[in-house]
């Protein structure tokens, strides 16, 4: 295994800030909220705001996430790692 | 556990539009219908303004006579699919009529409307394609994409330039990608960007389909829909549209500018295995059709009557939807409990509207949705604009200036 290279690094540091944005632009109230939270059932989001954020997400990163991606992401962390991945296969 | 605790949400939100054991705001039940503008709903008589029977043809006597003539000659049902048994001449009459109409050469009958969307773009869009679709799109669009093995993206409602940004990062695979918009979007009835949209697929070499569910027979010199009225049906590749709206039946089509579309007869799963529309439906259908395209009449009065309620509504102080008049008519709220007043009073002034509240509406938003139609007489929309001035002082609503 190698070791997670800067430019690895700030990616991580971009993606979860773009995630965590676009949470609190949605939902105020989801400010400092564990990663590990669920998007539905304990944030409160339904599915309309739940494809409003991605698209915040979707412009501050500048890529497009496919519908396939949402649906295996249930919280703020498998979103993040779902988008990481994304960029990862695209770059 | 119980296989019901995941719907929650639902059964909240049935307890929360409950009132007090009066008539259900979702899912009316109607009583005796007396025409396309009235029907007896909890003991009185009512105006429907909430219908989508734009042109008023489920009462219209040629289409009742041409279903009543199909049943006496073929029966009630055809009790089996197109790929089987069902496959009757009326269906392909239907289906030329349509391509005809369109000055195309396929045309494919759907069983319903929301099968037209799964069938056509499900089956389209296979597993190495993209689909395109606007954000706020049909439920039977979003489960066309589910169905379809195809990989999907959506793009911001009716923004055109986020269009372009998704299909520019696909790169050489936008000309596998098929761009899905509605021209009419049926909740606010805002409408789309359509030349934009062309334009921007066809640079992108992309696909294009369009569903005119709510505008076909609403627009256009012919009633064609918005892609005919704005001169485009050179430039779409397919469009899907109902028969339950303006043609006053249940089913639905898609047409296209390529004849392979008849591949789909052999691939797409909801026209293959269903069974087929009904005869007296299919001549119903034909003969709405017909009255369509026998004039103008039917839709500028339609349009008439969009242009004198919207302008009055928006007098009165209501936010509507949309900025352009058309059939449908949105009546905006932040708060569902505001909207649910709305609708509760009208029912009580004698006015049938529709209730739409989050989570089936864009951005949150709580409506009341009017359905104009052709066929309400002058002195029925009269009724219906003075129930809403009634009513606007208790929900905070006063008059524009």
């Amino acid at each position: 295994m190698t070791a997670p290279s800067s430019s690895d690094s700030d990616s991580a540091v971009r993606i979860e800030a773009a995630v965590r944005d676009a949470l609190v632009m949605i939902q105020p109230n989801a400010a400092g909220l564990d990663g590990d939270a669920d998007l539905a059932r304990e944030v409160g989001l339904d599915s309309v705001q739940v494809m409003d954020m991605i698209m915040e997400i979707e412009d501050s990163l500048d890529i497009s996430v496919p519908v396939e991606v949402l649906a295996q992401a249930r919280t703020v962390n498998e979103l993040r790692d779902g988008i990481g991945r994304l960029i990862g296969s695209s770059s | 556990m119980s296989l019901f605790d995941k719907f929650a949400t639902q059964r909240a939100l049935q307890t929360a539009l409950a009132d007090d054991g009066r008539v259900a705001s979702l899912a009316t039940p109607m009583g005796v219908i007396h025409s396309a503008t009235s029907a007896t709903i909890d003991g009185r008589r009512m105006v429907l303004a909430g219908t989508n029977n734009y042109l008023g043809l489920t009462f219209d006597d040629e289409c009742r006579a041409a279903a009543i003539a199909a049943i006496e000659t073929h029966g009630t049902g055809t009790t089996g699919s197109r790929m089987a048994s069902g496959n009757y001449a009326g269906h392909r009459a239907l289906e030329q009529a349509m391509a005809d109409a369109f000055g195309w050469p396929s045309a494919i009958v759907f069983s319903t409307g929301y099968q037209a969307n799964l069938g056509a773009i499900s089956a389209l869009a296979g597993a190495d394609d993209f689909l395109m679709v606007d954000g706020d799109s049909h439920a039977s669009i979003h489960d066309a994409c589910k169905l379809s093995a195809a990989t999907t993206i959506r793009f911001r409602h009716n923004d055109p330039d986020n269009l372009d940004r998704r299909l520019a990062r696909l790169g050489d695979d936008a000309k596998r990608t098929l761009v899905v918009v509605e021209s009419l979007y049926s909740t606010l009835g805002d409408r789309a960007p359509l030349r934009k949209i062309v334009e921007i697929s066809k640079r992108h070499g992309a696909w294009l389909l369009v569903d005119e569910a709510h505008s076909f027979g609403a627009f256009g010199a012919s009633g064609m829909g918005l892609c005919e009225e704005l001169g485009l049906l050179d430039e779409v590749d397919f469009i899907v549209g109902t028969f339950s709206k303006s043609l006053g039946g249940i089913g639905g089509f898609c047409v296209s500018r390529h004849a392979d579309l008849e591949l789909l007869r052999l691939a797409s799963r909801p026209y293959i295995f269903t069974a087929s529309p009904a005869p007296a439906v299919i001549a119903a259908t034909h003969q709405a059709l017909r009255r369509v395209l026998s004039g103008q009449d039917l839709r500028e009065r339609l349009m008439g009557h969009a242009r004198r309620f919207y302008a009055q509504t928006a007098a009165l102080g209501y936010r509507l939807g949309a900025a352009t008049p058309g059939p449908v008519a949105a009546l905006v709220f932040s708060q569902r409990d505001t909207a649910q007043a709305l609708w509760r009073g009208l029912f009580d002034a004698g006015v049938y509207t529709n209730l739409m509240v989050p989570p089936a509406t864009p951005s949150g938003l709580s409506l009341v949705r009017i359905s104009l139609s052709a066929a309400h007489s002058d002195d029925e929309l009269s009724t219906i604009i003075a129930a809403l001035a009634q009513w606007a002082p208790n929900l905070g609503v006063s008059a524009a200036d």
